[in-house]
């Protein structure tokens, strides 16, 4: 038995594309996820419209004890027996929006817990409306308090895209099957790959690590 | 929606959901058993020790957890090593679930402060007895919201197991869906299987981080 080590590397600008596919469909789920917990997270932090409450808590809780790939295979498998058909990669940003928004909303409610009540009533006291409340005294301090765990989510999404490989949506995982399946070079282009992942988990935490520094610097000296 | 077509072959999702349940209970077992020992190498004295695992939670909380089975149901075989399925999940579950887990543990165990572990060399106690009887009971309180919480990731990641072909309940219910064509039942079916076992377990995380807020 030897290793060729040179199969991953001559097919490294084939995989690089899977890389980049993969880091796109991140950024895609992980803005719409923001956007969608946020909104969630901020109807959940208190009981004000107990409809919204309980309809928003509902949602949270089936999809944080389901697992993602069923999700996945409901939205793309399941939708067509009521005529709607969805591209893989339609079906599985949505799936995964969905899924990561109920994870997301839980770290941002905890993050607007988290602000201290006299930030509401001193802007309040200054005659801020609520939303203006929300957006710009409260929002901005609980941004703070949960990036670290937005960083940790952002990694999440990473390895939430692989799944998408079942779906033949040609991300770095389904890319790195094919390679296999015509090369036979099972460990060499699972290792190289698996080492990808790894390099790009390295470097986008890096990168979070840098944002969070450059914009958020009190966070650090507290 | 109609149920009826899935409940004929109730039998067959039930089985697969007894795959998952008992897939499930031995990657829990495997993976805190590993991720514990794991963890004590990670927060303990020994260097030498320290850096191979080190690198080992590294990777495996680095890499997604699909990679990791293919990389050992596909490349074990091409090694010149047979495995069997049962046999990569098992393999794959303990390794994945153990980095976490240490990860967990080594965090639990460095919450508690110094001077515990000052108090018990003093009154003449070894390492291997200040962690069992001094630093762990304290450091479980820190840890166990965390480590249930991982408890539910880990049995929806069972569902990955799929992919290789592993006859679980999302495997078994594709079988049910070829025969009765309705996926969106049988995966509505599966996600209720899912959130009986997983829902309790939150509600647990939830009591016991309010409980041990308060303490």
């Amino acid at each position: 038995m030897f290793f060729d080590w040179g199969t991953p590397v001559r097919s490294l600008s084939y995989l690089i594309v899977g890389a980049f596919i993969t880091l796109g469909l991140t950024l895609a789920i992980f803005f719409a996820s923001f956007f969608f917990g946020t909104v969630v997270g901020v109807v959940r932090h208190n009981k004000r419209h107990l409809v919204l409450y309980v309809l928003a808590s509902a949602f949270v809780e089936l999809i944080r004890n389901t697992p993602a790939l069923v999700q996945i295979f409901l939205i793309y498998f399941g939708l067509p027996q009521f005529g709607i058909l969805l591209s893989p990669v339609v079906a599985g940003v949505i799936a995964l929006t969905i899924n990561n928004s109920a994870y997301i909303s839980e770290i941002v409610r905890a993050g607007i817990q988290a602000i201290n009540k006299g930030q509401t009533e001193a802007a309040q006291s200054i005659g801020l409306s609520r939303f203006n409340i929300f957006l710009s005294v409260i929002y901005p301090q609980a941004l703070r308090n949960i990036f670290p765990a937005m960083t940790n989510q952002f990694i999440m999404i990473i390895f939430g895209t692989t799944l998408l490989s079942t779906l033949d949506v040609r991300e770095l995982t389904q890319r790195a099957s094919i390679l296999n399946s015509e090369t036979f070079r099972t460990m060499e282009i699972f290792v190289f790959v698996l080492l990808m992942y790894y390099g790009i988990t390295v470097l986008c935490s890096f990168v979070l690590r840098w944002i969070n520094r450059r914009y958020f610097p009190q966070a650090n000296a507290m | 929606m109609n149920l009826s077509a899935v409940w004929e072959y109730r039998i067959v999702i039930i089985q697969g959901f007894l795959v998952t349940l008992q897939l499930s209970g031995l990657a829990i077992i495997c993976s805190t058993l590993f991720g514990f020992l794991s963890g004590f190498f990670l927060s303990g004295p020994s260097r030498i020790l320290r850096y191979p695992f080190k690198i080992y939670v590294e990777v495996f909380r680095g890499s997604p957890l699909l990679l990791q089975l293919f990389m050992i149901f596909f490349g074990f075989p091409y090694l010149g090593i047979p495995i069997t399925l049962f046999q990569t999940a098992i393999f794959v579950f303990t390794l994945y679930g153990g980095a976490y887990i240490a990860e967990i543990v080594r965090s639990g165990i460095e919450s508690i402060p110094k001077g515990q572990f000052d108090a018990a060399a003093s009154i003449g106690l070894t390492y291997p007895q200040t962690m069992i009887t001094v630093i762990l009971p304290q450091a479980m309180r820190v840890s166990l919201p965390p480590l249930v919480g991982f408890y539910i990731g880990l049995i929806k990641d069972t569902s990955i197991a799929s992919v290789i072909g592993y006859m679980e309940v999302v495997k078994e219910g594709q079988a049910v869906i070829n025969v009765t064509s309705r996926p969106f039942d049988v995966y509505i079916v599966i996600s209720i299987l899912y959130f009986i076992i997983c829902y309790p377990l939150s509600l647990f995380v939830t009591w016991i981080e309010r409980k041990t807020q308060t303490l």
